[in-house]
């Protein structure tokens, strides 16, 4: 097998989210329901000293995540029926619409937040990391989107070198269910299990 | 809480379930100890269509859960990989063993496969209460990856069952003549076991989500906010365990079965919520 | 919901190409429409007829990024972008943002205008009732209307508004000029929201012009960048615009960033630049502490400033100048004010450290070179002619303009072609008002004069406006300041007389109209643009109709041409004839004859555009170079660190009470500025330009707001004392009016202050609480004293939480 994934250079990313409305526009997602999201990650806290100035260790770092294609999806593990699957040729994990039963464990289970399952949708839905634009020799729509580049769709082997595989906070350690989002750290990103928020969960939510 | 209330209809059909199948527990229990006569044997075969009406209406609850209901036929599709497929197997097994059973029953048909029929059903409805207990045992969410949530539906199935088939023979008039022997004290011990294993079940899941957090929640806060649920769970089902008891020990007479039930599904239903609103990823889930 | 199923085979046929599969063009300059439409052809369902259409993103961003359609019909499957020559990082792509990726959803918005409507009789103008009239007569009233109030007023009396909402191409709301223009002129402002403070109030007076500005693409490796609230990254986020050119910089060329700004924009969060969090409005107090520091440490040019400025030091001063009226005195303590400008001195003011702003001194007196620039929020301030000038006032210190790798202080420049649009002809009334005054100018234009409002070309307005064309903008009920105060003046219909709106969507601003009309997007029509200034590049595109108009919408240029023929001017107007498309093509013909090597207009349009690699600016200027020879455009031909015009004007104008003007770029807090905060109003209010929306363009598109939502950020110091957790419903007073918003607890911003996004659409509810969020319902009208631009930066109010 093949296994494709994405690669992040967070060191690029500016937060913009270009990526996860041009997601939402070639996919027609309704307006509250994203195959992508940037998550806005924050940490530290602001002192004053006893003059009254103000300093901070606060820092800011943006995420942009989508399905990451696991080794061991938690969501495929969990899919009574089968419709959440891994293509046994290139490790994209995509959803049977057929299939699925709508029963919603494959978005209980992912730690990622990548399924997403509603009456109205009638079913699961996530990314197939544009399996029909990869197919056509493009990019999916995401990564050709940013204006950044820091974006990328490959094999996994062909990905640009980083620091591996996305082992960062808020994000689960990558042992649980081996996630193909290889990542280049900006210098705010902090490990796994730092207590840091997500602040912007109305935008991610 | 939100998170709770959203899976309501989980929430019924595992509150239902253990429940009803449990009944078949206690009642299996009961025709292993006790003599019934012919009509008490009637009496109670048409009885214990309540049960099997209470798991059937658990069962369609689940269903208003499901998305795309129409394709549920597919959900053996995982059997043997995902727990849901799995408990739905068993689901189906007992379903089957609980149908034949009751149809018998009702057709007057079970004669001698009477004892052999309901040990089945209530074998099944164990492995019913351990699967649904197992449906959620994913990696990712640490507060359900735990022992703790089998426990508690055993315990649902023992107690709440022993409530629901206290029930059947009191509204059968039978019920006197089945604590008169040792169905007391095995009544009384479905009781106090499934009440100990659902109540030690539910603390432990509860107090353990105190140390799980992810940047979205902490588990502190998710258990501050069912405390209330908590809380009425532990109530109802020990106060559920007590009017078992009453009704082994021939106080209270009907009410006092009914009663239990009520108290059964209250306080499952409380433990229910309990167990949903503990849900947390270790990722990043909403 | 998806596109055609993938099949096993087709995916591993491809996948020996996916490595390389981001460049789908071919060529650096010229493009493959050919290939690119193949490739979407490829992708569409078997059968079907989508078709590519090119076009661009077109509001006032500064910028106009490509876009390309993919219809069926009249429908708008999904928008591409940019997808030419290179995708490598540091290679061009006009990729556009999220906002432009998020147009076809706003294209076919429930909000956008379908039919010429006409205010109900009976109805008060921003009651928003309207009732559906056919384009006979709407176009037959404005032109009556316009005839009526010319004879009566005066051709001063008609005024033309900025149309901020389409400042792109090469129509704009030039046709309206145009037009008017045939008739005998029309009233009109200068400057803008935007820019009015460092264009009017400061570049004239420190270098004549813009000079001096240089875009990221000149910065030389491993160098310093000091930004003053230049969230480029925020705001101009196209994959050619300048927040892309200092993205490849920071890493390319190693560039160290240093971020001053009270809000940790997007410089500062993954691109990882040093964040230096300063109270708003201080800026041209730390320049004077880093002056001071810059003393003590000798790290000043003093041959630099003796040799290209005046003023900086008592010998250079121009002729007149009083004594110890120079920089130097200001900051050592002997200026007006008697005060040494230390450190500890700017530190009280700005919030930041003594220490940081020592080390901050240290720095930048040992880069070589530095790059300094400013954003536009800093100079929107009520002192921002000062402080725009003060921040270009640092370089100047250590030496640092006019050579390669600078900048002037200003806003960073950038690359573009010289694409003229439509010629608009003489005016012959010759009296301007600055724009932020419109409403003053309706209220009562006489009483405006050159001394007190700076009114150009007249002593004072000659008459009041009595007839408003409010084209491809949503300033009244917007954009402009204190909107309470001028929803009371736009609702008197004896005042203006008669409002036309002509724009795409129903605005709060178009429900102050008397006529309304509905404009065709730039998509839906011929739109020939160059790359703006957003663009850091060299492009021209040649954006194409995606389909037939739609319902009745009609656009400008064709509009105006029907009113021309009402006016009897038609043949003048449209010089026997022209169409919009012909225009294009003749604007474009005339830069071919200007730019070698340009295609035809029809070979544009078969490519859909056309782009060009930007040369990089490494020269040293030739003021420079020799300051004798290449005088700057201002009075003393130097940079002028005191200006002797200021000096002059500070005697001669009338100022409000508390207002200064000052010939150096001291630190004046201003009007509700840093320091002047109450009890009752403690906290400072300002303003950024928000990743959701440009100005109020796209903020109503619900797809772009629920990914990036409109809220007011506030500090957790700030936030905890007064109970509010993010996402609380709060409510934002001054003394002008109340906003309600959902608060963004966060350490993104300083303490002591909170930031709204600017763009929010005004929607008072029925006692007037802003429920839309609008910054504008809270800032003030007051102007700066030289420029009589915006101070819509400074304010002071107070946070309540309202609701969970």
């Amino acid at each position: 097998m093949t296994q494709y994934g994405f690669f992040y250079d967070a060191t690029r990313c500016t937060g913009c989210k270009t990526c996860e409305l041009a997601c939402k526009d070639y996919k027609d997602l309704p307006v509250d329901f994203s195959f992508r999201h940037v998550y806005e990650v924050e940490g530290g806290s602001w002192q004053q000293d006893d003059a009254g100035f103000w300093t901070t260790d606060s820092y800011t770092y943006y995420l942009s995540m989508s399905c990451n294609h696991c080794d061991e999806p938690a969501c495929t593990h969990a899919c009574p029926t089968g419709a959440m699957h891994k293509d046994t040729d290139t490790g994209i994990v995509s959803v049977d619409e057929a299939k699925c039963i709508g029963c919603g464990y494959c978005a209980m289970a992912c730690p990622y937040d990548a399924p997403t399952v509603s009456k109205e949708i009638g079913h699961s839905a996530k990314c197939n990391g544009c399996a029909e634009r990869v197919a056509a020799g493009m990019q999916p729509i995401c990564v050709e989107a940013c204006s950044g580049r820091a974006l990328f769709f490959a094999p996994i082997d062909e990905l640009p070198s980083g620091e591996g595989r996305a082992d960062i906070a808020p994000l689960p350690a990558e042992d649980f269910t081996g996630p193909n989002l290889y990542l280049k750290k900006c210098v705010s990103m902090q490990p796994v299990a730092t207590d840091v928020a997500i602040s912007n969960i109305l935008e991610v939510m | 809480m939100a998170t709770a209330f959203h899976e309501l209809p989980l929430a019924l059909f595992t509150t239902l379930a253990s429940i009803g199948a449990g009944a078949f527990i206690s009642l299996a229990a009961a025709f292993f100890t006790a003599k019934f006569s012919d009509g008490q044997l009637a009496r109670i075969d048409k009885m214990t269509l309540v049960p099997a009406i209470v798991v059937v209406v658990g069962f369609i609850a689940a269903f208003f859960h499901l998305a795309n209901p129409m394709a549920a036929f597919g959900v053996f599709g995982g059997l043997g990989r995902s727990p849901m497929s799995n408990e739905l197997a068993v689901a189906m097994l007992f379903a089957v063993a609980m149908a034949t059973y009751v149809i018998m029953g009702l057709a007057g048909k079970l004669g001698g496969a009477r004892k052999g029929l309901v040990c089945a059903t209530a074998v099944l409805a164990v492995l019913f209460a351990v699967f649904m207990g197992l449906a959620y045992g994913m990696v990712t969410i640490p507060t359900w990856s735990t022992p703790w949530p089998v426990a508690q539906m055993i315990g649902y199935a023992l107690l709440g069952g022993a409530a629901m088939g206290a029930c059947v023979l009191a509204f059968s008039d039978a019920l006197d003549a089945a604590v008169d022997g040792t169905f007391k004290s095995a009544l009384i011990a479905f009781a106090v076991i499934g009440a100990v294993l659902a109540v030690a079940g539910l603390a432990l899941m509860y107090s353990g989500a105190g140390s799980v957090s992810n940047a979205f929640v902490a588990g502190t806060d998710l258990a501050a906010g069912a405390s209330g649920a908590f809380y009425v769970a532990v109530a109802c089902l020990i106060l559920a365990c007590a009017a078992v008891i009453a009704a082994a020990l021939g106080k209270g007479g009907n009410a006092a079965s009914a009663i239990a039930v009520i108290l059964a599904f209250a306080g499952i239903l409380a433990g229910r919520f309990v167990f949903y609103a503990l849900q947390i990823s270790v990722g990043i889930s909403f | 919901m998806s596109k055609t199923d993938l099949t096993r085979r087709t995916f591993l046929k491809a996948t020996g190409a996916v490595g390389a599969a981001a460049a789908v063009g071919v060529g650096a300059c010229s493009v493959a429409p050919q290939a690119s439409g193949a490739v979407g052809q490829a992708l569409a369902d078997e059968g079907s007829d989508e078709r590519i259409v090119w076009s661009h993103c077109h509001v006032n961003c500064g910028g106009a990024c490509v876009l390309r359609f993919h219809m069926v019909g009249d429908t708008i499957k999904y928008v591409e972008s940019d997808n030419t020559g290179s995708a490598e990082f540091g290679d061009i792509q006009m990729r556009a943002c999220l906002r432009g990726r998020s147009i076809r959803r706003w294209l076919d918005h429930p909000d956008r205008l379908n039919y010429p409507l006409k205010r109900r009789e009976g109805t008060k103008r921003g009651e928003g009732v309207y009732d559906q009239i056919t384009w006979d007569e709407a176009l037959d009233t404005i032109a009556s209307e316009f005839t009526r109030i010319k004879e009566t007023y005066g051709n001063e009396a008609i005024f033309i508004q900025e149309c901020s909402g389409v400042e792109q191409n090469i129509m704009m709301n030039n046709p309206f000029f145009r037009l008017f223009n045939l008739l005998g002129g029309e009233v009109t402002r200068y400057g803008n929201y935007s820019n009015c403070a460092i264009n009017f109030g400061s570049n004239p007076f420190t270098y004549g012009d813009s000079w001096g500005r240089r875009s990221f693409k000149s910065l030389q490796n491993n160098q310093l960048v000091v930004l003053f609230g230049d969230s480029v990254m925020d705001m101009r986020m196209g994959g050619d615009g300048a927040g892309y050119d200092l993205n490849v910089a920071m890493e390319k060329q190693n560039v160290r960033v240093i971020m001053i700004d009270p809000r940790r924009n997007e410089v500062a969060t993954n691109k990882g630049a040093e964040w230096i969090p300063i109270r708003p409005g201080t800026d041209a107090a730390l320049v004077a502490g880093i002056a001071h520091e810059l003393e003590e440490l000798g790290l000043t040019d003093r041959e630099f400033l003796k040799k290209y400025c005046v003023g900086y030091t008592e010998d250079t001063l121009p002729k007149g100048a009083p004594k110890n009226s120079s920089y130097y005195a200001y900051i050592m303590g002997k200026g007006y004010d008697m005060v040494e400008k230390t450190p500890a001195w700017a530190a009280g003011i700005t919030g930041i450290p003594e220490v940081r702003i020592k080390q901050l001194a240290k720095e930048i007196g040992e880069a070589k070179p530095l790059f300094v620039a400013q954003g536009w929020g800093m100079q929107r301030h009520a002192n921002g002619d000062f402080a725009a000038r003060a921040v270009m006032l640092l370089p100047q210190l250590v030496g640092q303009v006019g050579k390669p790798g600078t900048n002037a202080g200003t806003h960073e420049g950038n690359a573009g072609f010289p694409l003229s649009s439509l010629p608009t002809g003489d005016n012959p009334i010759q009296a301007q008002f600055p724009n932020y005054l419109w409403p003053e100018a309706i209220k009562d234009g006489p009483a405006l004069t050159a001394k007190k409002d700076g009114i150009m070309g007249a002593d004072a307005l000659p008459a009041s406006i009595k007839f408003l064309v409010n084209y491809g903008n949503n300033m009244p009920a917007g954009q402009n300041g204190d909107i309470n105060y001028t929803a009371e003046i736009l609702r008197d219909d004896s005042l203006c007389e008669f409002i036309l709106c002509y724009d795409v969507m129903m605005t709060p601003s178009a429900k102050f109209a008397d006529i309304i009309l509905p404009d065709l997007t730039p998509q839906e029509t011929y739109s020939l643009s160059a790359a703006g200034e957003m663009n850091d590049s060299l492009g021209i595109w040649f954006g194409q109709p995606i389909r037939e108009p739609l319902y009745e919408r009609r656009e400008v240029y064709e509009v105006c041409g029907e009113l021309a023929k009402r006016l009897g001017v038609y043949e003048e107007y449209s010089e026997g004839g022209m169409t919009r498309e012909d225009w294009c093509r003749k604007l474009y013909d005339e830069l071919r004859e200007q730019v070698d090597g340009l295609p035809t207009y029809d070979e544009g349009v078969a490519m859909g555009m056309y782009k060009r690699k930007v040369d990089i600016d490494a020269s040293t200027d030739p003021f420079i170079e020799d300051p004798e020879k290449n005088p700057l455009a201002t009075e003393t031909g130097k940079i002028q660190v005191y200006s002797p015009e200021l000096a002059k004007l500070a005697k001669e104008w009338e100022l409000p009470e508390g207002d200064a003007i000052v010939p150096i770029p001291a630190y004046v807090a201003g009007f509700e500025g840093a320091g002047t905060q109450t009890d009752e109003r403690p906290l400072q209010l300002f303003s950024f330009h928000y990743r959701a929306h440009t100005h109020s363009t796209y903020a109503n598109n619900e797809v772009i707001q629920k990914s990036a939502t409109h809220q007011l950020w506030i500090n957790p110091a700030d936030a905890e004392p007064r109970g509010i957790a993010d996402g609380d419903t709060v409510s934002v007073v001054t003394d002008r009016g109340e906003v309600r918003i959902l608060a963004k607890v966060t350490n993104r911003i300083v303490p002591g202050a909170v930031a709204l996004p600017e763009g929010g659409w005004y929607d008072p509810d029925p006692n007037g609480i802003d429920k839309g969020g609008c910054i504008n319902t809270l800032v003030s009208r007051h102007v700066n004293p030289v420029s009589k631009g915006t101070g819509q930066q400074s304010s002071i109010c107070e946070v309540k939480k309202v609701g969970a």
